[in-house]
């Protein structure tokens, strides 16, 4: 693959509280070919896809945004809206789904933005892990991998929105593998275990903590028993609900020094673009790997 | 309580959601595999029952609000019914009569919580 630039929706997380996130991945995608463009006057997504069929004010916000992305194509020569927040992934590509076999929806949110040019159905929207499973390949990441990372068990959270519903799932719904192929790339182990593809319990965090305690217990307790180093994820909800109950569970989860990473902080911990993960990750990971030879 | 059989509630749902909630032969998978049945006063399959016979209390199940749309049961459905639309569409017969779940001025330590999940819970819990 040559180089390539992709249009890039960071939405809030990204910009604020998950901003980890965002510079490792535009950092790894550097190093790999991508220039990742950001798009120009982005706004939120809306963070659920509305799921009623009789309403469209849902849509508003991430409609306006594939306008903006339509608007912006030119730029990279290509149709890719790219994103890293799993929520917005979501979102974008369940509303392009719908609009792509719903001639109605389109036509009546085109009529509701009437100050907009017409969306015309034609943006692909992406999730970057799946461009790097497909646009770039996993055997590439692996040439670009300057660390040994053998000593380290990863476990992979795929969580809910990357993987359900069917018609926008990036790999198989009850049984991904899209995340162990990339930490097999970087040489570290892949952890198999039940609950990876399970809710983190979201937004019940605001009214209803008990909610994340005992989902955290479900997902990081066979871990924790595992000595697993660190959990991938894709999302900056499930991040923040799996660090938020590892603090509520402590008594029963038992001491842990298990950190929860996005999956681009690991990818730059192998390629070596230290200033782009969180410190403390860094520090605690770091003690178990060794730099490679190039000889 | 005397229940009379209607399907008005059913009919309500299905012209919010697209579901039919008739679909559904009560097998239970919905259920088996709902990852926050733990804190739920009635169950998913038990909520569309009560929806297949007209019983409100449908409407009061804490269980509408503990689901967070994981699609988990929408994918595994034998009959095709996308329960994940049919729990929206019991929140919205609520949230669109301007009961809203949660009170936003009152939620405390705001600063505590992303963004993500202070929008995504007001889309959910309030009109």
């Amino acid at each position: 693959m040559r180089n390539m630039k992709l249009l890039y929706f960071p939405g809030c997380s990204l910009k604020n509280f998950a901003q980890s996130y965002e510079k490792s991945a535009i950092a790894v995608a550097k190093e790999l070919g991508i220039e990742l463009v950001e798009l120009n006057r982005w706004n939120c997504c809306g963070v659920v896809y509305g799921l009623a069929s009789d309403s469209f004010a849902h849509y508003v916000g991430a409609f306006r945004d594939l306008i903006r992305a339509q608007q912006q194509v030119n730029e990279t020569g290509n149709e890719y809206l790219v994103a890293l927040c799993s929520m917005c992934y979501q979102v974008l590509s369940s509303l392009n789904y719908r609009l792509s076999i719903d001639r109605e929806a389109l036509d009546r949110l085109n009529r509701f933005m009437d100050d907009e040019e017409d969306y015309l159905g034609t943006i692909q929207v992406e999730h970057f892990l799946k461009i790097l499973a497909d646009l770039v390949g996993f055997d590439k990441i692996k040439t670009k991998v300057k660390r040994d990372l053998s000593e380290l068990k990863i476990a992979p959270y795929y969580g809910c929105m990357l993987v359900r519903p069917k018609e926008i799932a990036i790999d198989d719904p009850e049984d991904p593998t899209i995340m162990e192929k990339l930490i097999e790339a970087v040489g570290a182990e892949p952890v198999s275990y039940p609950f990876r593809t399970e809710c983190c319990g979201s937004y019940n965090v605001v009214v209803n903590k008990d909610v994340i305690k005992e989902r955290t217990k479900k997902i990081l307790g066979p871990l924790i028993k595992k000595n697993v180093d660190a959990v991938i994820t894709v999302c900056p909800l499930c991040k923040f609900n799996l660090e938020q109950g590892l603090k509520l569970a402590r008594d029963e989860l038992g001491q842990s020094n298990i950190k929860i990473l996005y999956f681009t902080e690991l990818l730059a911990l192998a390629i070596g673009l230290d200033d782009t993960i969180d410190k403390e990750a860094l520090e605690s990971l770091k003690v178990k790997i060794k730099e490679k030879n190039d000889s | 309580m005397r229940l009379i059989i209607s399907d008005e509630l059913a009919k309500d749902v299905y012209r919010i959601s697209g579901q039919n909630v008739y679909a559904c032969y009560q097998c239970g998978k919905c259920s088996g595999g709902c990852p926050v049945i733990s804190e739920m006063d009635y169950l998913p399959n038990q909520v569309i029952h009560m929806i297949q016979i007209g019983d409100e209390t449908a409407l009061k199940a804490n269980a509408i609000w503990l689901c967070a749309s994981c699609f988990t049961c929408t994918i595994r459905c034998p009959r095709g019914v996308d329960l994940a639309k049919v729990m929206e569409a019991l929140r919205l017969i609520i949230l669109r009569k301007g009961i809203n779940r949660i009170d936003l001025r009152k939620l405390k330590n705001l600063h505590e919580y992303p963004q993500i999940a202070l929008i995504a819970a007001s889309r959910k819990y309030t009109g």
